[in-house]
């Protein structure tokens, strides 16, 4: 069983974490997600999705080859201007 | 603060080790880091073509539920740039400038760039060749290599 600590909070700090705390969530919990919107690793999509596309490397070596050749295909510079 | 290219993000996605360890490094120095829809647009290519919808149609079909879940929570913390009209100001003189400098770029790659200067973001891709002549005719452009 994992260890409970004890720790005091002064009227005003315990009544804003009350207004924050979603139902059915512990104290525990909630101070854990408050930790994780302050640390931006934990709270990143693109970490949090790396590996998505990581099970077939063949794939996703072909997918970023149609990428590139998409952009090198799509170019600025076409001379628009009429003689 | 950052812009990652559709290079980086796909690194990331396919968990390639050196760009997620350079990813945390940056993203505990700066935040937020930022995405643009182009990029997005890119990797959707990829879900849409029909020859892998043949060849893996389980996992492109998972995969793309994934990173729609991850592109929506992005899109909540507000990552997701798209060209705003002073962006176009900018892009506007980007494209006369490669024009009478006779320096095709890619169209995607003016456009991120043209956001990132805008918004005084550093692009970080692994396409030199394309950025490097954005830097070359504006000072402003700040581009990083991974």
């Amino acid at each position: 069983m994992m260890t409970q600590k004890t720790i005091s909070l002064n009227e005003n700090s315990y009544k804003q974490l009350k207004k924050l705390k979603k139902k059915n969530e512990s104290y525990s919990d909630l101070i854990i997600r408050l930790c994780n919107l302050r640390n931006p690793i934990l709270n990143d999509p693109l970490l949090e999705f790396s590996g998505i596309f990581s099970e077939d490397e063949e794939l996703w070596e072909e997918i970023e080859k149609i990428i590139q050749n998409h952009r090198i295909s799509h170019l600025t510079n076409e001379d628009i201007r009429e003689e | 603060m950052y812009l990652v290219d559709t290079n980086v993000i796909i690194g990331i996605l396919r968990n390639k080790e050196e760009f997620i360890n350079k990813y945390k490094y940056i993203s505990e120095k700066s935040q937020p880091i930022y995405l643009t829809t182009y990029s997005l647009s890119e990797i959707y290519v990829g879900f849409y073509d029909q020859d892998f919808k043949k060849k893996y149609p389980k996992k492109l079909k998972l995969q793309k539920e994934l990173f729609n879940r991850m592109v929506k929570k992005l899109e909540h913390q507000n990552r997701i740039l798209s060209l705003s009209v002073d962006d176009a100001k900018i892009l506007g003189n980007l494209f006369h400038l490669l024009r009478v400098n006779g320096k095709p770029i890619p169209i995607i790659d003016a456009l991120i760039g043209a956001i990132a200067i805008s918004r005084n973001l550093t692009v970080i891709t692994s396409d030199k060749a394309h950025f490097n002549v954005i830097k070359e005719i504006n000072k402003q452009f700040k581009v990083i290599y991974w």
